[in-house]
């Protein structure tokens, strides 16, 4: 089939719009509402093209044989600036000197500035410990709402009023704390404006930083390493690991350590715990990294919590470490340390505020901060990790291997606990420590990996509507033997708390960043990790220890999201 | 206000010759009958159930009683005088789709009818159970935008009343995403009245209020005049303008002019479901204009941008022409916003709501220029 836009004569197939065509051939029609990994709406109004001689939105009008469409004329540029002009005018001044997608596609139409007047509309909600929202900023584009509701199906966000006094609330007009919402962060991840963002923490880190009484510690996620640049201009998926410690330090932070390790001694607890079921029952066991996965499971799937893996993240493992072994080392209190995480993902920061997480008498993690904020954090300090020299994670919980370094993908817990699940069913380490069937980006990937005589039926899902349906395939009688949930679109690279706008592209870009990082350790098999092996001989004896379970293991709320800390 | 009968009571009668004919013979009646939808956008209702009928899956029937517009009560005289008409427009229709399952939405403001409605159905029931037909009654929540035909989908299935895109058209992917017929009150009370042989597709029923004495439901032949129409009604004062309801348009009053879509529609205006508002010499269209547009910014559903963000800013525009602060470049403004407003919304609500003003601007311009500095 052939559709005209703009006199090129261009084929197409049936279901395509005329959006898809027009970018497949590298025509551009500004766009706001529109996101490619959702579905479109239509509800701003801004890529009106003409068709037909009608005027129709190219973002969800499907193509027809021999449509004639024109993209750029006058009377369209003075449709899309008449509707920039309505939706410009519905957000703050400040929002429109921002950098975010609202004033790119300003740029993009050459709208300068609003005619109408600015009518705050007063409604703030700072309930939950992971996202803020304030809807004076807010557009109504709705893409906050389809990724709660229609990605992650937990629909704690709704609309609320008509007309121009719609707005977006917590499901019920209740605060986000009370609604079902898990912290995943994808709303605050689509939002064109700032109207959801994280609940920052900047502020509340600078003023610890400035204890001098105090240890200050930091952590740095997997998936941070592979994205923090995209904020000083790199390409999506430059691995900038080196440069993140320099930074870090040069903010004041007295010791860098490596979420990776942690991640390693995840692996080698959770293997641990995965075999001793394999040979006991209580199968499938679901992996528990994934904060907004866990209160899911607990808010929606309560029969399934017992199936959970009770080995605490890696964020808390490292916590709890940093708080008791380390601080023994140095021969301090837990509470003489300040604990700094950085991660991909704003369900962190709800975790490190949970109650009974703690190994410690005081907070395992006392502040969390998200990739953005950091590359917001160091853009206000004229920080450019960039332009400085790379600097080594700090001693002694900096060394990590290749299987830890897969946690910031989907999949990747998978890979690496089933590697040293096969070490210690066989006592024989892999050939290969690549497993390539539970690679790739399909939502749901099953697998069976086949570990001496036993067959380990597995699943990996990405986004908690590919979780719902595997948990419902569970229900209706299916076995598995090991799934693995992240809450997020490509796991943690695809965070709630990563830089904005978010593509499929780039997440695609920095799990390939992540991959290599694998390939390029000596080092591959998180139970070999030379610091874990120290901790374990000086410290916790061996995996699954009672000392062990006393730190870096968890327990579940019978039903319910976990709750927090006041 | 007179409650008079003025529809024919089929009694039964009418969807008992229905039901004696096949589906495809049932629709092949409708089609050459010449019904058109009634509720505003005229679709011949026959092709509307052939599409349905043909379309894969489920099949339901929608009677759409969520009578919004104002100045618009047909329905309601048709669901107090002769509901059975309407129930047996729906039977009709179920048998000639194929549907199992039919919901009459009412509007929430009409529930007062839901024992006349319940009688109805029981004495409709023999007929219903020889097609096994199941009817249920949906009460509207009260948004305006509940008439719209997709709206009522999003309604009935418990989501939040916003339009969904078109196409694919309800007959084709409506209620839960299966083929669904959904018809005006008027439209199902017609069908009855084809199969006893006395439906006239010239004939329709017109709501007629405003500058009058006696307001009410006519029954008027297409080509009436207006002047005649009127002298049953007996105008107060000097009738200046009609206004079509709040999404029809406004045109001057012209007592000569023949009552066709043609006629109304070469004046920029919008007959759809039959309202007639007369006004008159005491009057001013700006303050018309200002009441329509308090009613679309209180009913838009503020699904997209165009119609939730351009309705407020135009009640804008109109309140300082009101009140007299505008000047020449805020009423052109106005008329670039309106323009916008009505290409660019989703819906077709969204498209209309300017046309009050478009038109008003089109025979009243110098109404409007006479407030402006």
């Amino acid at each position: 089939m052939q559709i005209t836009i703009d006199g090129k004569i261009l084929e197409f197939h049936k279901g395509q719009t005329i959006l898809d065509i027009a970018r497949t051939n590298k025509i551009e029609i500004p766009t706001l509402c529109y996101h490619k990994m959702l579905k479109p709406e239509g509800r701003c109004r801004v890529c009106l093209v003409e068709a037909n001689s009608k005027i129709v939105t190219a973002c969800d009008t499907l193509a027809e044989d021999n449509m004639q469409v024109v993209t750029t004329s006058e009377r369209i540029r003075r449709l899309r600036l008449e509707a920039l002009n309505l939706i410009a005018s519905t957000v703050p001044k400040e929002t429109l000197r921002k950098e975010n997608e609202l004033t790119k596609t300003m740029r993009l139409v050459g709208f300068k500035k609003p005619t109408y007047k600015h009518n705050i509309v007063k409604d703030k909600d700072k309930s939950s410990a992971a996202i803020w929202k304030s809807m004076d900023e807010c557009i109504v584009c709705g893409r906050c709402v389809q990724a709660c509701s229609k990605m992650q199906t937990v629909n704690a966000l709704s609309y609320m009023g008509r007309g121009y006094s719609t707005i977006v609330v917590g499901s019920e007009n209740q605060p986000l704390k009370d609604t079902t919402c898990v912290s995943c962060g994808q709303c605050s991840l689509f939002c064109p404006t700032d109207a959801i963002t994280e609940a920052s923490d900047i502020s509340k880190v600078e003023k610890a930083l400035r204890l001098k009484s105090k240890i200050k510690v930091v952590q740095v996620a997997p998936s941070v390493r592979v994205s923090v640049g995209e904020f000083f201009g790199l390409e999506p998926g430059t691995i900038v690991t080196g440069q993140i410690v320099a930074s870090l330090k040069k903010l004041g932070f007295d010791a860098v350590f490596d979420t990776n390790l942690s991640a390693d001694l995840t692996i080698v607890e959770e293997a641990k715990e995965f075999v001793d079921r394999f040979k006991k029952g209580n199968l499938p066991m679901f992996t528990s990294c994934c904060p907004a996965w866990i209160d899911f499971c607990c808010e929606f799937y309560p029969e399934f919590i017992n199936k959970l893996s009770n080995t605490k993240s890696p964020q808390m493992m490292l916590g709890a470490l940093i708080k008791t072994y380390y601080a023994k080392r140095l021969g301090l209190k837990p509470s003489d340390i300040i604990s700094v995480s950085i991660m991909p993902c704003t369900a962190k920061k709800r975790e490190a505020k949970l109650k009974n997480i703690n190994a410690s008498n005081v907070k395992d993690i006392d502040y969390v901060l998200t990739t953005r904020e950091l590359g917001q954090w160091l853009k206000s300090k004229k920080i450019n990790p960039a332009k400085l020299l790379p600097a080594e994670f700090d001693c002694p919980l900096g060394e990590s291997t290749g299987g830890g370094a897969l946690f910031g993908v989907t999949g990747g817990v998978m890979e690496a606990a089933l590697r040293t699940a096969y070490f210690y069913i066989k006592g024989e380490e892999m050939k290969d420590p690549k497993i390539e069937p539970i690679r790739g980006t399909k939502s749901l990937r099953e697998f069976e990996v086949n570990i001496g005589k036993n067959k380990v039926k597995g699943a990996v899902a990405h986004t908690l509507e590919r979780a719902r349906e595997i948990i419902e395939r569970i229900k209706k009688g299916e076995s598995f033997d090991f799934v693995e949930v992240m809450a997020c679109p490509g796991g943690c690279i695809g965070g709630g708390g990563q830089p904005k706008p978010v593509d499929w592209e780039a997440i695609e870009k920095r799990a390939k960043a992540i991959y290599s990082i694998d390939e390029n350790k000596k080092i591959r098999l998180c139970h070999q990790n030379p610091d874990l092996k120290r901790v374990y001989e000086t410290f916790l004896q061996k995996p699954g220890s009672k000392k062990a379970k006393a730190l870096l293991h968890r327990k579940y709320p019978k039903r319910g999201k976990p709750q927090q800390q006041d | 206000m007179t409650e008079k009968k003025i529809l024919f009571d089929s009694a039964l009668k009418g969807a008992g010759i229905a039901l004696s004919k096949t589906p495809t013979e049932v629709i092949e009646v409708v089609k050459n009958s010449g019904l058109r939808g009634r509720g505003g956008a005229g679709f011949p209702t026959g092709l509307k159930w052939e599409i349905a009928a043909k379309s894969q899956g489920e099949h339901y029937i929608i009677c759409n009683a969520d009578e919004g517009e104002p100045g618009t009560f047909k329905d309601r005289l048709i669901l107090s005088t002769v509901p059975l008409n309407v129930i047996e427009g729906i039977i009709i229709a179920s048998h000639a789709v194929g549907a199992k399952q039919a919901y009459i939405y009412l509007r929430g403001e009409y529930n007062y009818f839901l024992p006349k409605i319940r009688k109805a159905i029981k004495k409709a029931r023999p007929l219903m159970e020889k097609i096994e037909l199941n009817l249920d009654i949906v009460v509207g929540q009260g948004a305006y935008i509940c008439g719209e035909e997709t709206a009522i989908l999003n309604s009935i299935e418990g989501h939040r009343p916003e339009p969904r895109k078109r196409p694919p058209y309800p007959a084709e992917k409506g209620l839960y995403g299966s083929p669904t017929v959904v018809n005006n009150v008027e439209t199902l009370a017609m069908v009855p009245l084809i199969f006893l042989g006395i439906f006239d597709p010239k004939k329709r029923l017109c709501s007629l209020s405003g500058d009058v004495e006696k307001p009410g439901v006519f029954e008027i032949l297409e080509g009436k005049q207006i002047g005649k129409i009127l002298e049953e009604a007996k105008p107060i004062g000097i009738p200046k303008a009609i206004c079509f309801g709040a999404s029809g348009g406004i045109m001057p009053y012209d007592p000569c002019m023949e009552i066709t879509e043609e006629n109304i529609k070469e004046r920029g205006c919008f007959f759809g479901s039959g309202t007639i508002i007369i006004v008159n010499h005491t009057h001013s269209i700006v303050e018309l204009c200002e009441s329509i547009q308090k009613f679309f910014v209180h009913e838009s559903c503020g699904y997209c941008m165009s119609c939730r963000e351009g309705s407020k800013r135009m009640l804008e525009y109109i309140k300082r022409i009101s009140a007299g602060k505008a000047t020449m470049k805020d009423l052109n403004k106005l008329e670039e916003l309106c323009n916008f407003v009505s290409v660019a919304s989703f819906c077709a609500l969204g498209r209309s709501m300017p046309l009050h003003i478009l038109t008003a601007l089109r025979h009243f311009r110098e109404e409007f220029v006479r407030k402006c500095r």
